[in-house]
């Protein structure tokens, strides 16, 4: 875990309660209100999807909504951006391949 | 349709400043934003912002953010959020969608477009893997959203953002294994650059980086030296490992609005590239559409702010809520603001590109163009001790004396307000250098936590028989015990010599910026500047 | 994809450096033009990131100073959304 709870300018991490989601089906702890990007990152997930030309990884790129890199298949709808998105308790959020056709089942 | 005065599209500082002014005189006003909170970037920014009062310098970025928010709210104006525009049509009628389902369209008097900038990319092998991110995603996330980017980072560009962002990257707890510059000087302020060297982190210059590598994710990076040229030098390539590296190159406006509503848009380079053209009203080339912040040229934030109260003001003023002979006198006020912001060396290329782009009699500062000396590739003790700021030796010996280091001329004077007996001056520009009088200064050590480049030390001489002590200003965790022992370090961060910790003061007036004072050697009282960072837990 | 010419440019439309030289070698000297020939900047952030990149790019291999290649030209909608949201915008002066 790589949460910053205590910090010496904006001091300890306020107390949010935890909401479960799930990735690729793997249930993963977040905290409620924080983005779904800042969610996988808190449990080290750093690959969000797969390319559809190269078919290579992309995670979070520029963090507010503009580059749309970090887009994932979230509750059944692909092409959301995960860095502008909140979590909700019972998000299915699930690894994008290409347009988001396909489901990606593996989750090292 | 909704009809309403001001429609001011982007909620950041240059959003807020305009609807906030105009709100003031009276204007109906309302704010979208396509992000679900409001106050753009300024959230992000954690540190103390540079300037004088007027410009709430010594103040964080996000307290401003608050306060601003707090004033929009007092005036009753309505900001939008998750709202994007998607449209701007004829008569000024604009379309809008809300949370990607609502669809609503607005048709406002007149128009303040605020929306910001986009950071810029550099490309290179292996630039799109997992773990290459822009400065400002990572410091969303350390500071906004609490979570570590990464475990050891590599910072590419050493303008303000990615010095900034490298401290904060260490204040958040992480490690940044080194800053790249490809030019052989330090972009952004000297003295965010000397709190990052006082941690320890090597600024590598004249590098560029040439590939970043791993399988599914950044694993290692490669740099390379560059010559005069901008060229490759074959065979300088070195390689460390990262598991993040962050992009500071700097930022674009975002001129997608501009573009669409049909503002005339022409280049400028130091102001980040294509951006629409205004007047000194801050309008555009389109009657009734004013343009405001970063998209109207990349700087500060408080730059932003100032000019988004200019647009305020001056959409007020055109729609009659502002008497015509007030207009001219609030919109001198807001320009000599502005022109102390874009004063002194840093600031001279833009103040020349903003008078090029306006049309240079029309800019209302009383300042002359300021001669640019060249910036040293480094600031050096001796830098210091040739700056008016610097205590004499004489005087060190005679007790306690503030010593400030701040030898490159930036806007900023919150020492000469901190001070309770006069003894920092700052004359005719609030760029010029402090001026310490020695005399004057009884050593009492308020200025260390107003400097919001974290540049003055308090010097005693005299702690005891055989230490002096030195203290300044410390914002990481863990904070030390006083009786503890740890080892001081240099500007550069390397270790000089072990030395006690006599006080730690962290009193609320000093905003979370600790004041350390360590006793040491009194041949290190130049050399030590800070102690090497504790582990955090 | 390790060498130069494979860099990615456009992140979205995973659009590469040689395939943009190419379009400006076959004539495609604007950004507008490189867009139609390659899909560069054609992607979900619409070149937000790609376009001054592609900007430098011109400027190298033509010799084309940066000012005169112009940005694309914007175009209602701004925002990617679904057609159907735009059929509803009301947009009449009423």
């Amino acid at each position: 875990m790589n949460r910053v709870t205590e910090h010496p300018i904006l001091g300890s991490m306020e107390t949010v309660k935890q909401v479960e989601i799930t990735i690729d089906g793997k249930v993963i702890t977040a905290l409620e209100g924080e983005t779904i990007a800042a969610a996988l990152s808190a449990n080290n997930i750093r690959i969000f999807r797969q390319t559809t030309r190269f078919k290579t990884f992309r995670k979070i790129f520029c963090g507010i909504g503009q580059c749309t890199d970090c887009i994932m298949i979230v509750d059944g709808k692909p092409n959301v951006r995960t860095c502008v998105t909140r979590v909700k308790a019972g998000m299915s959020v699930r690894t994008q391949i290409g347009r988001g056709e396909e489901i990606f089942h593996e989750r090292d | 349709m909704k009809e309403i005065d001001l429609l001011v599209i982007g909620a950041g500082p240059a959003g807020l400043g305009a609807a906030i002014e105009a709100g003031r005189y009276g204007a109906s006003v309302i704010i979208v934003d396509d992000q679900d909170k409001p106050g753009g970037q300024l959230f992000k920014q954690i540190h103390k912002f540079f300037g004088s009062k007027e410009h709430q310098a010594s103040i964080r970025g996000f307290q401003i953010g608050q306060e601003l928010l707090a004033e929009a709210g007092a005036l009753g104006i309505e900001i939008n959020l998750s709202t994007k525009v998607t449209g701007i049509f004829d008569d000024k009628i604009v379309s809008l969608i809300t949370d990607d389902e609502n669809v609503s369209s607005i048709k406002p008097r007149k128009i303040v477009l605020a929306t910001g900038g986009a950071e810029k990319a550099l490309t290179f092998p292996g630039w799109t893997l997992p773990g290459v991110i822009t400065a400002g995603a990572a410091q969303t996330l350390c500071n906004i959203e609490r979570v570590l980017p990464g475990k050891r980072i590599v910072m590419i560009g050493s303008g303000n953002v990615g010095l900034i962002v490298s401290y904060q990257l260490l204040q958040a707890g992480a490690e940044v294994a080194a800053l790249i510059e490809a030019g052989n000087k330090i972009g952004g302020y000297a003295v965010h650059a000397a709190k990052i060297k006082r941690a320890g982190i090597p600024i590598i210059m004249g590098h560029t980086i040439i590939s970043a590598k791993g399988k599914n994710q950044v694993e290692e990076i490669e740099i390379i030296a560059l010559d005069k040229n901008w060229n490759h030098i074959p065979g300088s390539e070195k390689s460390f490992k990262a598991d993040t590296i962050c992009l500071a190159v700097g930022l674009n406006p975002d001129t997608r609005l501009a573009r669409l509503a049909g503002c005339r848009m022409e280049y400028y380079p130091s102001l980040g590239g294509f951006l629409p053209l205004h007047d000194v009203n801050m309008e555009s080339s389109i009657n009734g559409i004013f343009v405001a912040g970063d998209l109207a040229g990349i700087e500060e934030a408080n730059t932003a702010l100032d000019e988004g109260r200019l647009a305020g003001i001056s959409s007020a003023a055109s729609l009659g809520y502002i008497k015509k002979e007030l207009f001219p006198e609030l919109r001198k006020e807001i320009w000599g603001r502005l022109g102390s912001l874009r004063d002194g060396s840093l600031g001279a290329k833009r103040l020349s590109a903003k008078r090029e782009l306006i049309g240079e009699k029309e800019i209302h500062t009383d300042l002359s163009d300021s001669n640019t000396p060249d910036q040293p590739a480094d600031y050096t003790l001796k830098d210091f001790q040739e700056s008016p700021g610097f205590p004499s030796e004489n005087r060190i010996k005679r007790g306690a004396v503030a010593c400030i280091e701040c030898a490159q001329e930036i806007p900023c004077n919150p020492c000469v307000d901190s001070c309770p007996s006069g003894a920092i001056i700052i004359k005719d520009s609030i760029t010029k250098l402090p001026f310490l009088d020695q005399n004057r200064c009884t050593g009492c050590g308020l200025c260390l936590a107003s400097c919001p480049g974290q540049a003055i030390f308090l010097l005693n001489y005299h702690y005891s028989d055989c230490k002096a002590s030195v203290s300044f200003p410390y914002e990481y965790l863990p904070l030390p015990n006083p009786g503890e022992t740890v080892m001081g370090v240099n500007r550069d961060g390397k270790p000089v010599a072990p030395v006690e910790i006599i006080k730690v003061d962290n009193r609320k007036r000093n905003d979370h910026t600790a004041i350390i004072t360590v006793a040491v050697d009194k041949i290190f009282i130049h050399d030590i500047r800070s102690i090497k960072r504790g582990v955090r837990k | 994809m390790t060498d130069e010419k494979g860099t990615i440019i456009c992140r979205c439309e995973e659009i590469t450096q040689e395939e943009i030289v190419n379009a400006i070698l076959e004539g495609h000297t604007t950004i507008k033009s490189i867009k139609r020939a390659t899909r560069a900047g054609m992607g979900f952030c619409q070149g937000r990131t790609c376009e001054s990149l592609i900007r430098d790019i011109i400027s190298s291999v033509t010799g084309t100073a940066k000012e005169y290649i112009l940005p694309d030209t914007a175009r209602n909608p701004v925002e990617p959304i679904k057609l159907i949201k735009l059929a509803e915008t009301p947009l009449d002066n009423k």
